[in-house]
């Protein structure tokens, strides 16, 4: 709370300062921009905000749906780990961004190439680290649990589900927790390189190209603070209810 | 005869954990294996339940074999309750029946704990769930790795009274570095000699049951076995 507060008193200063807006003007404004289309582009900031939204939620559920069963066979399988990690490895420190002009290109032969592009460059970033996560954990299972599991005659789809799953959990949710960060990072990127006409990103670039509405620009970029935050909180409070055992 | 050792050689890279050894285990007989930290006990147990290969020689079973494990580190898995950890065991010898697992915490003294979570019980409680995850298969042989090692004295020896109780007529390789724990449970006492190990003697305990660890007998038997420990040791 203090904190918050010393945050906005250094804010007002910067205002009184600068031409910067002062907090209560850009809250006036960023509430009025929620419900009331904004005139250039004709949408809500809620409607941007939903775009993005959804087209995070869906990459990175793909990304997820790829990472999570990966990252545990090569936790689990030394055969499947060398196969598969020089491959990741090799792709993982290329910076997701460096993928949209690519991806551009990519994907310009097919309908809705700007939509997929953006789709693919969310999938990239949410992809890696989720894998590491997860690939972490399920190769950091106690062997003291798997050999008790063997004693007692289970088999390796037991060994797997009942033992490296669930102890994977920790970084399936971790995996998912950061990797919906980078994919909410790189949504807004992507919007701004190209646009299919809404989303945050763009609306933050396109108020900065029309002369520089710094208290638009200002009420987007909270609100892509705020979505990241409450993200992150409602993960973590999903996390609590399905590892319940700790 | 339940099972009989015979000639088991086992070596890590070069390091020679164990030389030569051989004994017998009769139905329904404890034994308990004594002798000191790095002897190569756990090793035994460990190739006994098949988990490991022995260099040389080999492990005779005589019947059908099921094999119960009670490991010093209690490994229940954290995230299954009390309950759970037992029919995880059960679950692969197809006997997962929840009446049983049920009737099993019951006999290890853990009626009304079936839920909990293993951080939510003691040390004991832990390993008494580790007791009742091994008897769920009903086994042929009972293999425990120095399993109160982690207890504090007084719940040792409670454990050590009730543990003579409900294995009472069951095949039982016990594991120890306690004497006394040898002395109160076994019907006969391995005693090995350091690595890389022999079995240096075997000790027959003839003291009827309920052990009262007082007693002339008891205490005698006692000294023959830290007597033993001592040779063994020289050698």
């Amino acid at each position: 709370m203090l904190g918050l507060v010393l945050f906005l008193l250094c804010w007002y200063f910067i205002s009184f300062l600068t031409h910067f807006p002062y907090p209560h003007l850009v809250l006036l404004r960023f509430l009025e921009l929620l419900i009331i289309p904004e005139s250039v582009l004709g949408k809500t900031l809620l409607q941007h905000t939903a775009a993005s939204l959804c087209r995070v939620l869906v990459a990175s559920a793909f990304a997820f749906s790829f990472a999570i069963p990966l990252g545990i066979l090569s936790g689990w399988s030394r055969k499947f780990r060398s196969l598969f990690l020089p491959i990741i490895d090799s792709l993982r420190p290329i910076p997701p961004l460096a993928w949209i002009p690519l991806a551009y290109i990519i994907f310009a032969r097919i309908p809705n190439t700007i939509l997929i592009s953006q789709l693919f460059i969310v999938f990239i970033g949410a992809f890696f680290p989720c894998f590491i996560s997860v690939f972490d954990s399920a190769r950091n299972t106690p062997k003291e649990f798997i050999e008790m599991a063997r004693v007692f005659n289970a088999d390796n789809k037991t060994i797997l589900l009942d033992i490296i799953l669930p102890h994977s959990l920790q970084g399936i949710s971790t995996g998912i927790r950061v990797g919906l960060a980078v994919g909410w990072m790189c949504i807004i990127a992507a919007e701004m390189i190209a646009t299919t006409g809404e989303g945050l990103g763009y609306f933050i670039l396109v108020m900065y190209e029309v002369g520089g509405r710094v208290t638009e620009i200002v009420s987007g970029i909270a609100m892509i603070g705020i979505v990241g935050y409450a993200l992150n909180n409602l993960l973590l409070s999903f996390e609590k209810v399905i590892i319940r055992w700790r | 005869m339940a099972l009989v050792v015979k000639g088991i050689r086992k070596f890590y890279g070069k390091l020679e954990v164990i030389n030569k050894i051989s004994f017998k285990v009769r139905s329904g007989e404890f034994i308990c294996i004594i002798g000191e930290s790095g002897c190569g006990k756990t090793t035994l147990l460990k190739i006994i339940a098949g988990l490991e290969k022995p260099d040389e020689g080999s492990i005779e079973f005589s019947g059908e074999v099921r094999i119960g494990f009670v490991f010093q580190d209690d490994r229940l898995l954290p995230w299954r309750t009390a309950i759970e950890n037992v029919l995880f065991a059960a679950k692969s010898f197809g006997m997962e029946d929840i009446k049983e697992a049920r009737e099993i915490l019951k006999l290890v003294g853990l009626e009304g704990f079936e839920n909990f979570y293993p951080r939510q019980l003691s040390a004991g409680m832990r390993q008494r769930v580790g007791i009742a995850r091994a008897l769920v298969i009903n086994p042929s042989i009972l293999l425990l790795d120095e399993p109160f090692a982690n207890l504090d004295a007084q719940t040792r020896e409670k454990m050590q009274e009730e543990i003579s109780k409900i294995l009472e007529n069951r095949t039982v390789i016990f594991v120890t570095h306690s004497i006394e724990e040898a002395v109160y449970l076994a019907d006969r006492i391995v005693v090995l000699s350091p690595r890389p190990s022999k079995v240096f003697r075997v000790i027959p305990v003839n003291i009827g049951r309920p052990r009262d660890r007082t007693s002339v007998d008891f205490l005698r038997v006692k000294s023959k076995v830290r007597d033993a420990l001592y040779k063994a040791k020289k050698i």
